[in-house]
């Protein structure tokens, strides 16, 4: 399954409904919270807004990969600054979905990295 | 006449020896005196006792010394004779008022005693000197009751024959000091804060030229902040003070409590010469070896916007007249700190705009994102693949445009995008759109630090959306590989230069076959907003060159 986090709720919709239509399972939070309580070893992605109104810098990364470190987590984020990337990688974070990024581009990207299934 | 011979001879000569008795006993009452004249004179005589028919009588003297004696006693400056090591020997009362002691204990005791103690070396030094020849300076005394009061001390040798010592008239400058200090402090205070680059320079010129003038030890400023004073200057030439003010920098002083909160609530200049029972600061101060303070209200607008203090490192007392001069003097400073609030005001206020415009950025371009994200499923639902492609066009259209936002909300001046940047975003985030193969096609960027305003930002950014997007769909068909080079730079003083190049197979010479010209309509349209001429050259790829003004673009 893939877990969408992201507080704008139609970027949610059109993401889990494009990986739907190309046969993956999808699962969405809103915030940090709801995203800990989906969490489990079922999800095998996350695409992780980087930012959240109720979480602190990467902390929700951190602890996906504490978790589960085998779970592909994908960042989407602005262009932000690099520390910031830099520091997301060196937690885990398998790659980054700069926004506004293009769907086509990012279910290429999941399809890369998350079997199906 | 003739006498007997023998009787005659005799009477003569007894006559004569009692004319000689008479005349030494007439010499020795003159030189008798002469010498109680001369002790008269050099004032080894108080009064004279005479014995006669009435019995004794005393006379004391008017004589030579008395007139000096009253000069000496009658005159304000302090006057005594010293020791060669100091010790006073003789004072007037002028000199018993100065130090602040009575004549009985000034007499016998060390003069160095009565001078402050950054002075004592200065008077051992013309002491010293004074025993030889006449030697001067201006020093300070410590009072008795902890004044510290300026004076100027000469000091003369006295006549060997008399005694070993110094004669010393010490003149109070107090009164002087005061006019130069007020005069000085007064005229120069403004002019300095004036002077002064910043707020924080201005705050510390005003306690530094305080404390420099008055010779006090420290000064720190307190201003009003919601949860109470906070120390917002300090300055102090000791190490043993600096502790003292970095401790107060920690502090919050509520209305009322310790000095800086008693001033700031009475409105009026106040000292305390000891700490109160729970005054942290003064506390602090006296563990710290400071001696007493001087809280000073600077008003303006009839609100106290500052209360500035002052420590002295000794001394318990601080006279009225000197606490009203400071106060005049550190007046200047209530129209700083007023003007300082204004500015701090249109500051936050203009950091507010920033912060507003840039959760603008942040939210047009997460609203265009959605548009994206919902033009993309519906590309990918769509069956026709024209319609489909359509769909694609005006998806990627949007998200550059998002782009400038995202640019623009990550960027330091909210106001203007960096082309460097952005360029380098929009064409990679093509490149991933378009190129289905990664690393058949390169999109190179020579494109310099040039700011557009928003205005101009966005018919440029969809020109090298849509050439880049020509060049990437159609230049490199049936997987064949190549470069598209964009290039942005200043031509001259008044001249920008857009090009985008690709070594493609070129555009068909028909323009009939030419498979979009949508995208070129968008171009010229967007050339003729910038006032700019596009030049193509269908020669070993297409080259579209664009030329439009500058409108000052430098960083």
């Amino acid at each position: 399954m893939i877990l969408i986090v992201d507080d704008e709720p139609m970027i949610r919709l059109a993401i889990s409904e494009l990986l739907q239509d190309v046969g993956y399972e999808v699962a969405d939070a809103k915030d940090g919270a709801q995203a800990r309580k989906l969490f489990g070893p079922h999800v095998a992605a996350v695409l992780l807004d980087v930012q959240l109104p109720d979480v602190r810098d990467l902390e929700l990364l951190a602890h996906f990969k504490a978790e589960s470190p085998g779970c592909v987590v994908l960042m989407m984020t602005g262009n932000g600054p690099m520390a910031l990337e830099a520091e997301a990688r060196r937690l885990g974070a398998n790659d980054f979905l700069h926004k506004p990024f293009d769907i086509e581009g990012m279910i290429k990207l999941v399809e890369r990295l998350v079997p199906r299934g | 006449m003739s006498l007997v011979p023998g009787a005659a001879a005799k009477a003569a000569t007894a006559e004569a020896e009692r004319l000689r008795d008479e005349n030494e006993l007439l010499r020795a009452r003159l030189e008798e005196a002469e010498e109680t004249l001369q002790a008269i004179r050099s004032g080894e005589v108080d009064a004279i006792v005479t014995v006669g028919p009435a019995g004794e009588q005393v006379y004391t003297l008017m004589g030579a010394e008395r007139p000096y004696r009253v000069l000496i006693e009658a005159m304000q400056e302090g006057a005594a004779t010293l020791t060669g090591e100091g010790t006073l020997l003789y004072a007037n009362a002028g000199l018993a008022r100065m130090v602040g002691d009575p004549l009985g204990t000034v007499l016998g005791t060390p003069m160095a005693r009565y001078l402050h103690p950054h002075h004592r070396l200065g008077f051992a030094g013309i002491l010293a000197t004074g025993v030889g020849r006449p030697s001067q300076a201006d020093l300070a005394l410590l009072t008795a009751d902890g004044r510290t009061v300026p004076v100027h001390i000469s000091i003369n040798p006295l006549p060997k024959e008399d005694m070993e010592g110094v004669c010393m008239v010490v003149t109070d400058l107090s009164e002087k000091r005061r006019r130069d200090e007020e005069r000085d402090l007064l005229q120069t205070l403004p002019l300095d804060v004036g002077q002064a680059e910043s707020f924080e320079a201005a705050l510390i010129t005003v306690l530094r030229t305080v404390c420099v003038s008055t010779g006090w030890e420290a000064g720190e400023v307190w201003l009003p902040s919601p949860e109470g004073l906070r120390q917002r200057g300090s300055w102090t030439a000791t190490g043993q003070a600096r502790t003292f003010l970095v401790a107060g920098a920690a502090m919050v002083l509520p209305p009322g409590l310790d000095l800086p909160g008693r001033v700031w609530t009475s409105r009026t200049p106040e000292q305390e010469g000891r700490a109160r029972p729970g005054a942290r600061r003064a506390e602090l101060a006296e563990v710290c070896g400071l001696g007493a303070s001087v809280g000073i209200p600077v008003v303006a607008r009839d609100e106290v916007v500052a209360v500035v203090v002052f420590y002295l490192s000794e001394g318990t007392h601080v006279e009225e007249r000197l606490i009203r001069v400071i106060h005049a003097a550190v007046a200047p400073l209530g129209s700083i700190i007023q003007r300082r609030q204004v500015e701090q005001r249109v500051s936050d206020s203009l950091r507010e705009k920033e912060a507003l415009l840039k959760e603008v950025h942040h939210r047009v371009k997460n609203n265009l994102q959605v548009v994206s994200a919902m033009l993309a499923l519906q590309a990918h639902r769509a069956k026709d693949p024209n319609v489909r492609e359509l769909f694609r066009q005006s998806e990627a259209r949007i998200r550059s445009m998002a782009l400038i936002h995202e640019t623009l909300y990550g960027s330091p001046d909210l106001g203007r995008i960096d082309f460097s940047v952005y360029i380098a975003a929009l064409t990679a985030q093509l490149a991933s759109s378009y190129v289905l193969t990664p690393g058949l096609i390169r999109v190179d960027t020579e494109v310099e630090h040039l700011y557009f305003e928003i205005e101009r930002a966005v018919p440029v950014a969809f020109i090298v959306h849509e050439l880049v997007s020509n060049g990437l769909k159609h230049a490199f068909p049936r997987g064949r590989r190549g470069v598209i080079r964009v290039v942005l730079r200043r031509t001259d003083a008044e001249e920008l230069e857009l090009i985008v190049a690709d070594d493609g197979v070129g555009a068909p010479p028909n323009p009939d076959e030419r498979p979009s010209t949508m995208g070129m309509q968008v171009v010229r349209t967007l050339v003729r907003q910038l006032d700019g001429r596009l030049e193509i050259r269908n020669e070993g790829g297409v080259t579209c060159r664009v030329l439009f003004p500058s409108l000052g673009e430098s960083p």
